[in-house]
Order: C-alpha cells, then sequence, then structure tokens
C-alpha cells in the first residue's frame, strides 16, 4: 500500500486508516507514519473529519428476513426439473425454470402445467370449480380451494422450516410443534411469508393480491407484523393494509358457498373466474360498479349469475365458459 | 448462524468456480455473504423492501439457474453489485411507469442519512454542524451520493465504483468523490481548526 501517494479521500476510504479512527486499533502505526511523513499531516486530518463526520445510517436486513428469501429460492431450485440429467434437455430446463421464476414472481400460475411426477416436492393443484381437502406430513391440514395449488417437500425434517407455497386459496390449520419437525411453519408467496406459531388461517393469493384473514393463534407476516384472531390484512406489492371487509365472505368457500355482500359485479365476476374458469364481460362499465349481495351453492354458480342478472335487471348470455352481462 | 463449512478466507473464485459446477453449498455461501449487503445498496434506491426482496430472490434464483454461462469476475463484490443494480433499474422501471426507460432510468432517490453516531469533532456546535452536513449531503446530485456511499461505506476502489455505476473511465468515479468532498470540505474545514491529534 503506497499511502504516501494518498490523498485525505483515499486515507478516508482506507480499511487500515479507518479503524484506527474509528476503533483505535494500530495506532502505533501510524503515529509512526506521520512523524515520517509531516507532508501528510492535513490530508490526514481532513481524512479523520470526514470518516468521523461521513457515518450513514444503514436499512439492514434481518436474518429472518434473508432466510425467507433464500427458503423460497430453495423451493423454487429444488422443483423436480433441476434433477434432470442429460446434456441438452438439461439446459433447456433451464431456460425453462428460469422463466417460471419470472412468471412465479408477477402471476403465478406456473404449477398449472406441471406434468412431470415431482421427486423432491409435492405439488397438489385443484381445477376450476374443485376443492380438495389435504394432509401435510406434519399433520396441517390444507383445504383448498378451486383453480389453487399448493407445493411442499417430500420430506420434512427438524432442521428445514416447515414450509409450503402456495398459489390461489386455502384454509390452512397447522399442527403446533410436531415431535421430530421444525417448529416453525411458513406458507411461501412470492411478496409475502406467514409464519405460523399453531394457527387456523385462510389466504388468497391471486392477481399479485395476498388476503390473510387469521382464525385462530397467530402468525407474523413478512417478519414484522404480527396479526391476532380475526384480523384480516390485504398485501399488494410495496404495501399492506387492514381490510374492514366481512370474514365470512372471505371463508364461505369452506362451506362450499358462494356469498357475497355490497360486492360490486366486477368482483363478484372476478371471483367466478377464478374459481370456475368462466369469462365473463360487461357490455359497459356503468353494470361492473353495481352491487351485489346474495347467496349459492358453489356446486352450481349458475345460482348466483341468475341472482346477479336478475336482481339489477340485466341479460345473460353464456356460450360455453363465456358469459355477457348486458 | 449459518453452520457453512467456510472459512472466511476461503478463496472467491474457487467458491464461483464451485457455483458454476452447480454446488448449492457453494449458492448457499455466496448468498450468506452478499446478501445482506446487495439488499443495504439496493435500498437506498427505494423505500420499497418487498420490491428489493422479490428482485434479489429473482437475482440470486437467475444465478444459480444461469450459472453455467457466467463468467469468471475479478472481483465477486462489484460483479454481483453491477449486475444487482441494473435488475434494480429494471424492476424501478416497471413499477413505476410501464415501458421502461433508458438505463438510468427511474432511480430518483439515493438516501445517505448520517447516522447518530457521527460527530463532528468540534464538539460545540455539534447538532447544528450535523444538520449542515446533512444539507450539504442532500445537495449533491444521486451520482455523487452513490459514489461517496460505495467509497467511504462500502470501501470500494475507484475501477469498482466505475464498473458498478457504468462510468466510461474511472476518473469520472474520482472527478465524482472530488466535487463531493469539495461541497463537504468547507464545512469540514471550520471543524478542523479545533481538530487534535494525539
Amino acid at each position: 500500500m503506497n499511502y504516501s501517494e494518498f490523498d485525505a479521500a483515499d486515507f478516508a476510504a482506507d480499511d487500515l486508516f479507518r479503524a484506527w479512527v474509528l476503533e483505535e486499533t494500530g495506532a502505533a502505526f501510524w503515529e509512526g507514519w506521520i512523524t515520517a511523513h509531516p507532508e501528510k499531516e492535513a490530508a490526514l486530518q481532513d481524512a479523520r473529519a470526514l470518516v468521523l463526520a461521513l457515518r450513514f445510517r444503514t436499512n439492514e436486513i434481518s436474518m429472518e428476513e434473508m432466510d425467507a428469501v433464500k427458503d423460497q429460492i430453495d423451493l423454487l431450485l429444488d422443483e423436480p426439473v433441476i434433477k434432470k440429467n442429460n446434456g441438452t434437455a438439461r439446459r433447456r430446463w433451464y431456460y425453462a425454470l428460469a422463466a417460471a421464476a419470472a412468471v412465479l414472481l408477477f402471476a403465478g400460475i406456473w404449477y398449472a402445467q406441471g406434468s412431470e411426477p415431482p421427486i423432491e416436492n409435492i405439488l397438489v393443484q385443484t381445477g376450476f370449480g374443485e376443492t380438495k381437502t389435504l394432509q401435510l406430513p406434519d399433520g396441517s391440514i390444507v383445504q383448498l380451494n378451486a383453480n389453487s395449488s399448493v407445493s411442499y417437500p417430500r420430506k420434512w425434517t427438524k432442521e428445514n422450516v416447515r414450509a409450503v407455497t402456495l398459489n390461489g386459496e386455502a384454509y390452512f390449520n397447522v399442527s403446533k410443534s410436531p415431535a421430530g419437525l421444525h417448529p416453525k411453519f411458513r406458507v411461501l408467496m412470492p411478496q409475502v411469508t406467514i409464519e405460523v406459531k399453531g394457527t387456523a388461517f385462510n389466504v388468497y393469493h391471486r392477481h399479485d393480491q395476498v388476503k390473510v384473514l387469521l382464525e385462530e393463534g397467530k402468525i407474523v407476516v413478512n417478519d414484522s407484523l404480527d396479526m391476532k384472531p380475526g384480523d384480516m390484512m390485504s398485501f399488494t406489492p410495496g404495501a399492506h393494509h387492514r381490510l374492514q371487509a366481512d370474514p365470512v365472505q372471505l371463508t364461505a368457500w369452506k362451506q362450499h358457498r358462494l356469498l357475497f355482500r355490497d360486492t360490486p359485479l366486477i368482483s363478484v365476476a372476478q371471483q367466478l373466474e377464478d374459481i370456475y374458469g368462466y369469462k365473463i364481460q360487461f357490455r359497459n362499465k356503468k353494470m361492473e360498479g353495481l352491487l351485489f349481495t346474495g347467496a349459492g351453492p358453489a356446486d352450481d354458480p349458475s345460482m348466483v349469475l341468475k341472482a346477479m342478472a336478475t336482481v339489477h335487471q340485466l341479460k345473460m348470455k353464456q356460450s360455453n365458459s363465456v358469459i355477457i352481462f348486458e | 448462524m449459518s453452520s457453512s463449512p467456510y472459512n472466511p478466507q476461503q478463496d472467491e473464485q474457487f467458491l464461483w468456480v464451485r457455483l458454476r459446477n452447480g454446488d448449492r453449498d457453494a449458492f448457499g455461501e455466496i448468498y450468506r455473504r452478499y446478501f445482506p449487503l446487495l439488499f443495504r445498496y439496493c435500498i437506498r434506491f427505494t423505500t420499497d423492501r418487498a420490491l428489493v426482496k422479490d428482485m434479489l430472490q429473482d437475482f440470486f434464483s437467475q444465478l444459480f439457474v444461469q450459472r453455467a454461462g457466467l463468467s469468471l469476475p475479478v472481483s465477486l463484490k462489484s460483479y454481483l453489485m453491477v449486475a444487482a443494480r441494473r435488475k434494480l433499474f429494471r424492476y424501478l422501471d416497471k413499477s413505476a411507469h410501464g415501458p421502461a426507460s433508458l438505463d438510468e432510468g427511474t432511480a430518483s432517490t439515493f438516501a445517505l442519512e448520517l447516522s447518530p453516531e457521527s460527530i463532528l469533532i468540534n464538539r460545540q456546535h455539534t447538532e447544528n454542524a450535523t444538520r449542515l452536513l446533512q444539507q450539504k449531503l442532500n445537495a449533491l446530485t444521486l451520482r455523487q451520493k452513490e459514489a461517496v456511499y460505495l467509497r467511504f461505506y462500502e470501501g470500494l476502489s475507484y475501477e469498482e465504483i466505475a464498473d458498478i455505476m457504468v462510468l466510461k473511465e474511472v476518473k469520472y468515479a474520482r472527478t465524482l468523490i472530488y466535487r463531493a468532498i469539495a461541497e463537504l470540505k468547507e464545512l469540514l474545514a471550520q471543524d478542523e481548526s479545533a481538530l487534535m491529534f494525539r
């Protein structure tokens, strides 16, 4: 290190010099050096003032946040595609995986095309109009709403946090600290990570939006936000807020009911599209804002559709899965 | 708390080679070493923690997925910072206003706030002087602030700074810092008069 060519800015950025100023280490070296280089005294004084003055506030990431992101990366990389072991096919898979990673961040629908039987991860998905109840390796129960999927490692261990990736909507009833497994349980989504402490809750994750309703116990969202029973929160990229919405409405699907209270038609339509795969259109914008209150069985959405039309005196045309209100 | 089998002196080039061979432990080690640094750097361009975390998740996943095509960088640190910064700007563009603008696009902020530990040596008017210094800092251009941060906080060389900030020549990195220092110097000089060397 040729200190004799250093100026104040160089010294101020130098690790050894900074350590001397901030931690008073290496004092003997620097005091000796000043004596030998009196012409550098002014530069050293400037540098010392700079080091002492320029200390910046930093916004650090917590260990937990870092682990949560790593869990998501590992889950993604552990998808079975990466276990393939032949030259050219392998390369193609990487690109597919890279593309999938991008898609996962924004929409989260790539599981729909899962064609290979998973090796490391188990994927459970539901089609339109279908719900499923499954038991995880730790005994936790997951009720999966229509057009949704969960994926989780086949083997759960004591070392790894129990983690499930969710797209769509599900109700979780989580086993508390099962013997031989990690005490923590996480639900992973691109924007939001939920950490659970023995609990029952509903998670909705569609269209880049996440809604969480907690019924029992305690959960922590994104390592920072505590939720108590009865709380309902909504998360969109970069923001979250408490919802005043009706919890009964959010979990009606568990009782195989469709339930809407003062819900704009456009939102009703969105939900029916998500759950049944319909394509619903309104002839004009005004219709989209009309409010709808009503309920019907989930296995027969036509009742709700007819009610929508009747209440607002709209005409409904249906051909296959396309429905038009006019 | 990582129970990694590596010691801190482990050669980074070797780590990189192992990453390219698909070694997940090496990948985990690179993640552990560099995630905090990349996070605290990127979070200066935006207040959106979720966006930065998403971006870095995507960034590290891609690093592993595309490992076969990686070249061997001279400095792993600046290589990762260059790439993460580029990706961050794309993310910021996307979230701000649809179609991407040209390279330096949407970074409209670079947070450079003095910590409470900052001391001006003349303690009689520390509070006032600190406020003045913060004002001076705020008045620097975004690029000056970024260069100052990289040099004085992350301890990077001018070569590395030029790399990261996409400057055509290393001397531009020097210029950025010198101009910034000149702005601050007047203030520090007043302070210096009370400075004592032991």
